[in-house]
């Protein structure tokens, strides 16, 4: 697991090909490490780690932005515009999709509303609304990790050209507090074991991890 | 999404089939509102039972509207939640902010 402040391999790699970095540690709870590494260069670039909850997914290492997948099978890639009527295609394709990995029912409904919830985000907030930009979703089969638990899981990648979110909107918000809004972020990270976003070149990437595991293994959410 | 309204006495049964999303939730918000806001109807139900799914901005519909009978003394209230709607307003920890009831029978008795 890493640690709270550490620097993912992603970001080094980038702060070695000269980019000045300074590191913000937003908030750090129980469950969840919010580490923003923000980089000169009036944040052209930057990737924020949502660590989320659970050490037993042994898919649960940040990788950065996805660049060349290693030991995995494309299983799903949808590229369509960011027209909120689609989003129940998403859904349905997202349901039948978890059914057929194996994902227990209330898995599968888990999975399919965090990705109903990031591209919505990207619609209303990357996008403004605007209905005709591009999306594209990309799913993998995340095989056995070497060494750990006999379980797999999917990685799911969303990419969009928007505009990318300010880090602050990334910490969500407390619960106790009754008001509308801020509640799609909460739902993506009770329900995925990693949810990684990183912004470069234009392009901003949301990678989502759930692994697959036995029903009685499932945390209460 | 289709939703319609029925009126008994004092109360407006809103009747919501179909999907709660992006797609439709603004359309759900300037429904409950409008009741509220402007009719100021002294008590909305919302029959949830042909909701399959409800996403954040739905259920930010939904809390709008709670905060908007509160503003007018009015009330909101929910019957026929399915699993899927009643593990996202849990999710939200919203369950026991709403008035929820299992049927309109009971909503209305309440």
């Amino acid at each position: 697991m890493l640690p709270r402040g550490d620097i993912p391999p992603a970001a080094r790699r980038r702060s070695l090909l000269g980019l000045a970095l300074s590191e913000q540690k937003i908030l750090a709870r129980d469950r969840f490490h919010f580490d923003t590494i923000t980089f000169a260069r009036g944040m052209a670039s930057f990737l924020c780690v949502l660590r989320v909850s659970t050490n037993r997914c042994p898919h649960s290492q940040p990788a950065g932005k996805r660049v060349n997948p290693l030991n995995t099978d494309l299983l799903l890639k949808l590229e369509f515009p960011s027209n909120p009527e689609l989003l129940c295609a998403v859904r349905g394709a997202m349901e039948r999709l978890t059914e057929k990995m194996g994902f227990s029912e209330r898995e599968c409904r888990s999975v399919t509303r965090a990705v109903d919830e990031a591209v919505t985000n990207i619609i209303r907030h990357a996008y403004r609304g605007q209905p005709n930009h591009p999306i594209v979703l990309t799913c993998y089969r995340l095989p056995k990790a070497v060494g750990s638990e006999p379980e797999q899981g999917m990685e799911i990648v969303l990419e969009d050209q928007g505009e990318p979110p300010d880090p602050g909107r990334l910490r969500g918000r407390s619960l106790d507090e009754i008001k509308p809004g801020g509640l799609g972020l909460h739902y993506i990270r009770e329900s995925m074991d990693v949810a990684e976003f990183s912004s470069s070149g234009g392009t901003n990437q949301l990678r989502l991890v759930r692994c697959l595991r036995s029903e009685n293994t499932i945390r209460d959410s | 999404m289709q939703i319609s309204v029925r009126r008994i006495d004092k109360t407006a049964i809103l009747e919501l089939k179909g999907s709660i999303d992006l797609s439709s939730s603004p359309a759900v918000r300037k429904i409950l509102l409008h009741e509220l806001r402007e009719s100021r109807t002294p008590r909305v139900i919302l029959n949830l039972e042909n909701v399959k799914y409800i996403d954040s901005s739905g259920v930010a519909s939904l809390v709008e509207g709670l905060r908007a009978s509160r503003d007018i003394g009015s009330r909101l209230l929910l019957f026929g939640l399915s699993p899927i709607v009643r593990e996202v307003l849990k999710l939200s920890r919203l369950l026991k902010i709403f008035e929820i009831y299992e049927n309109e029978q009971q909503a209305l008795s309440a």
